[in-house]
């Protein structure tokens, strides 16, 4: 099956899908500031098409390798997690953070706030 | 264009980094770079250090999006206070009048609130709204830095500042 998906990879950060069963994983790594905004900020609005359109269950986005996240790129996945309110019932967004950086969960943590039963965010093992 | 003045003085003389620089986008990650390489040499705990990569990246981020003139600065220091000795980030530049007034009311909103995390959540809700800019920036500076924030305003310039004990860990690195 052809990804509907391109992986991202520009200098600085990158961004790779890959499709397990009903789950669209993304791995996320670099730094994401003003500059890598447009691209997360465009990739984010297909995935959220992609959400509706497919049957999805689950997306992650795996962030381990992510060493800064900016407040432009935070409004991005603010958006998605808006976004995947509507038309995808049942559809869980699953935060994997990186446990030595703790900034990670603070960071994300508000997306499970504005959703809490749709997001979660977890460290990896 | 960056000139930058890094003094090699003695421990017990003041640590600091001055960089006066033209806001551009290139310039970012050096500046960046350059405050969290001094904080590194002056601090071990990790969220310190990522409290003051996000206040250099979101603070540059702003002088490069909304400085007028071709001259902003900004300066990381560690300062000897009353209570023991702070690392303290000061960025300085000049704005249009409309910009001042709207970046002092949302310091002022941030520095005020008496729940940095609900006063965060309150801007996310309301950039939910709003396309374009996210107007996040500020309010993570407490709500994720721990940051002590202020700012002031003189003439077209406003400078803001962000400060937080080093007391335990400044001590560990010098000795």
């Amino acid at each position: 099956m052809k990804l509907p998906l391109e992986p991202a990879i520009r200098e600085g950060h990158s961004i790779v899908p890959r499709f397990e069963s009903y789950r669209l994983i993304l791995k996320l790594a670099g730094t994401f500031d003003m500059t890598s905004a447009h691209t997360l900020q465009v990739y984010l609005e297909k995935v959220a098409t992609l959400a509706r359109e497919s049957r999805l269950n689950e997306v992650v986005i795996d962030v381990v390798d992510v060493y800064y996240l900016g407040s432009s790129c935070i409004k991005s996945f603010v958006t998605l997690t808006v976004g995947l309110q509507n038309g995808t019932a049942g559809l869980l967004l699953r935060i994997v953070t990186n446990p030595r950086l703790d900034w990670q969960e603070r960071a994300f943590s508000v997306l499970s706030r504005i959703a809490p039963q749709r997001v979660i965010v977890e460290q990896i093992p | 264009m960056i000139e930058m003045t890094v003094p090699l003085t003695p421990v017990r003389h003041q640590r600091y980094v001055y960089i006066e620089f033209s806001p551009t986008v290139g310039c970012l990650g050096s500046i960046v770079n350059v405050i969290t390489d001094f904080c590194r040499n002056v601090v071990d705990d990790s969220s310190i250090k990522f409290a003051f990569q996000l206040a250099a990246y979101e603070l540059t981020e702003n002088l490069v999006k909304y400085s007028t003139g071709d001259k902003t600065s900004i300066r990381i220091a560690v300062e000897s206070t009353a209570q023991g000795p702070e690392l303290v980030l000061t960025t300085e530049n000049a704005a249009s009048p409309e910009r001042l007034l709207d970046v002092s009311a949302r310091l002022t909103a941030a520095e005020t609130a008496e729940n940095p995390l609900n006063h965060f959540d309150q801007l996310v809700q309301e950039s939910i709204q709003t396309p374009g800019e996210s107007r996040l920036g500020l309010g993570r500076l407490r709500a994720e830095g721990d940051l002590l924030v202020s700012h002031s305003v003189i003439d077209q310039c406003i400078r803001i500042q962000v400060r937080r004990s080093i007391r335990q860990f400044e001590e560990g690195k010098t000795q």
